[in-house]
Order: structure tokens, then sequence, then C-alpha cells
């Protein structure tokens, strides 16, 4: 090994333990100096890199993986359930005739309650903001460009928010990719989803919803459904027509 | 099951900072940065039979982020295909600047190249070793090395530049 070699493998290498490189070191005091050099500046960088992780991300990931995992179980029991029963209808008509006539008695059943029931996007919205509790205490501003980034993605833009935007994030909403976002308005940290209108269960049940704590509004849209959600008591209708108002689509 | 949940909270206990800091430095959006490390965590359950070996855990997982990552710009590509150029201006970087890369040494690491960027932050930010660096992005261990060495070279001229700019300003 020679002086240069040396060098170069201490400066790509801070803590490169090899028996060659130690030997060549030892005796040598200014080789020795340039080892501790290389090592302050590697520990220097070390701490340069160690940008702030967001609180109680690890548990943030197990809930994401567990909710996930679980819809996924619903959607293979769902599908498995076609399967069997396409299989069974094959092998008898009279059972596929009582299992007609049960269907449309069910759909009937169904379509009577259907306006008096929650709407199922009202009740995911509401899930999915216990889901991130934990988001509705940011205070810090997330610029409009970096909303609009996101946004664009999904076709829209929003001139501004009644109030600064705290959170943004892409989420599932249900198979769709969705934007969650948090504002603050005067009534609280308010939650928006912006979903686009592909998704089905939007159409079913009232636009309106609530639970003891927060209350919603769904807004039907050509290019995407918004889903408004305030604390229990805050003017929902209002901020609902001022969010939708600002959204543009391109 | 219960066996399944234990090793995959180990594992998500133990590497969550590291690959989001990681994230966040390929990215450089604290928001991406959580979209890919919930991802990689995600894939990871789905396929944690895969891993037999659990020393291996941290190269799977940094390979699982990196085609994530990947998919990302494949996205972005497909999703931007029918708006014009123009509109695709980068100005999120600036802004993120200001919050998150405060110091002169963390805004000459965003300006590194990726080639000279992906090795150092692996190194630095992972702990990887040379050998592991050059498993994980699929180089030989010689142009690993090179890289680091050039990577942390440009930062110490930058460093030792910026110092004297400071001590030419106070004079």
């Amino acid at each position: 090994m020679d002086e240069l070699e040396f060098r170069r493998r201490i400066i790509a290498q801070p803590n490169d333990k090899s028996t060659d490189v130690s030997e060549f070191a030892k005796d040598n005091a200014e080789r020795q100096y340039f080892i501790d050099e290389m090592r302050e500046f590697d520990k220097f960088l070390q701490d340069e890199v160690k940008i702030p992780v967001p609180e109680n991300l690890a548990e943030s990931i197990l809930l994401n993986t567990s909710l996930k995992e679980k819809a996924q179980q619903e959607e293979q029991i769902g599908s498995n359930k076609v399967v069997d029963a396409r299989s069974r209808f094959k092998l008898d008509r009279v059972h596929l005739s009582l299992a007609a006539s049960f269907v449309v008695a069910i759909s009937a059943f169904f379509f009577s309650v259907e306006h008096n029931k929650i709407n199922p996007a009202g009740e995911h919205a509401l899930a999915h903001v216990y889901y991130e509790i934990n988001a509705l205490d940011k205070s810090e501003p997330i610029s409009l460009q970096t909303v609009n980034d996101k946004l664009a993605l999904l076709g829209g833009q929003i001139d501004e928010l009644p109030g600064n935007v705290t959170y943004a994030m892409f989420c599932d909403f249900e198979g769709e990719k969705g934007l969650h976002l948090i504002f603050e308005s005067d009534f609280g940290p308010m939650t928006v989803f912006i979903v686009p209108s592909q998704n089905k269960m939007f159409e079913i049940g009232s636009d309106e919803f609530h639970d003891d704590r927060f209350e919603g509004h769904i807004n039907k849209g050509p290019q995407a459904d918004t889903v408004l959600i305030a604390s229990l008591g805050a003017p929902v209708n209002m901020y609902n027509d001022k969010v939708n108002s600002a959204i543009r689509w391109l | 099951m219960a066996e399944k949940q234990k090793r995959y909270e180990a594992l998500v206990h133990v590497y969550h900072k590291e690959l989001y800091r990681f994230a966040y430095w390929l990215s450089r959006d604290p928001h991406v940065a959580e979209d890919l490390v919930q991802e990689t965590f995600l894939r990871a359950w789905r396929s944690l039979d895969s891993l037999l070996d659990q020393k291996a855990a941290k190269p799977w997982l940094l390979t699982i982020l990196r085609r994530e990552n990947a998919r990302r710009f494949e996205r972005k590509q497909f999703d931007y295909s029918d708006v014009e150029n123009d509109t695709l201006v980068d100005e999120t970087s600036t802004s993120l600047d200001d919050t998150m890369e405060q110091t002169v040494v963390q805004r000459h690491i965003a300006q590194l190249s990726d080639e000279y960027k992906e090795p150092l932050l692996l190194q630095v930010v992972m702990g990887c070793s040379g050998e592991e660096i050059a498993n994980i992005l699929d180089l030989n261990k010689n142009t690993v090395m090179t890289r680091l060495y050039r990577a942390r070279n440009q930062l110490k001229e930058a460093l030792s530049r910026n110092d004297e700019q400071l001590k030419g300003a106070s004079k």
C-alpha cells in the first residue's frame, strides 16, 4: 500500500479496519492523525443527515399495515364467496333460482332503506380521521405550492383554502388514490379528502354524516368527490362551499 | 401468525427512522419520504416469509424502498404525460430547503449527483459497508469505493470553500 491508496481508502471508508490499513498507519503519527480527522468528518456527516423523523412513525406504520391487510383480507373473502357460489349454481338449478329470488328480496330491502343509510364514504372518512388523529395536532404550515404539486397528480389546483394547510398526504381511500388535507380554520383543524370520482361508495346514502366528535359533508363532483370533516358544531356547510369553490380542475 | 407479527414489529422499530431519513434524502420531501416508508413496510409485511435470514433485513428493506422510489418516478411520468412541460418546474425544493436543509453541508449533500449521493447515504444514513452498498446498487465494490471517495471529497472541498468565504467576509 502506498500513501495515495491509504488516503483514498480512509476518505472513502473512514472506519476501514482492515489489517493492511492499520498496519500502514501504525507507528506513523501523521497517518494516525489523518484517520482521526476523517473519522471526525464522518461523525459530523452522520449528525448532519439526521433530519427529524415524524413522531409516532413506527406506530403509524404498524397501524397502516394492519388496516391495509384487513382490507385486503375482506376483499379476498368477498371474491372467494362469489367463486364458491358460482360453482354451486352450476350444480343445481333449483338452488340457483332460489338464490336469485333471495338476491332480489335483499336488494329490494336495501333499496327501500338506502336513503336512511350513513354514506359508507362518510364512515370511511371518519375512520381515516381517527386513524391519523395525531395529524390534527400539526401546526407547521405547508406551502400551497406543495399541496398543488400533489393535487396536480389528481388533475386539480387550489387557489386558497380558508386557513393554513398543515397536512397534505396521498392516501388510499378504499382503493382509490386520494389527497388527505388538513387546514386550520377558525373552528379548529378541518380535514378534506379529495378523491377522483370513480368510487361508487360515494353514491350511496346521505351527504351528511356525524358521530359524537366530528361531522362531515360529502360533495360529489364530476372530476372528484370531496369530503370535509370538522369538529361537531362547526359550520360545515359554509366551509364545504368555500373549499369546493377553491378547487379548480384542469 | 403471532411470530410473524413479532418479527415485523421488530423490523419496523429497528429500521423505520433510518429508512425515513434515507427516503427523505432521496426524495427531499418529508411527505413523500413518509409515503415511501409506509409502502416499503407494507410490502415487507406481505413478503416477510421470503426474508429467511434476519441479518439480511437491512439490504432487503433498502431494495424494496429503492424499487418503490423508482415506481414513484414511473407513476409521475405517467401522470404528467398530458401536461405541458413548463408546468413541471420544481418549486418545492427551495421551500423544503428552508425547513429541512438548514446547514451548508446539508445543502451540499442534497446537491450531490445521484451516483455519488446514493452510496454516501447508504453509508452514512444506513451504516452499510462498501460490500453491502455494492450489492444493493448492483455495482462492483471498486466503483462504490471511488464514488464514496469522490462524494466525501466534494463535500470537504465545498465546506472548506465555504469556510474561506466566511473568513473573507469577516475580514
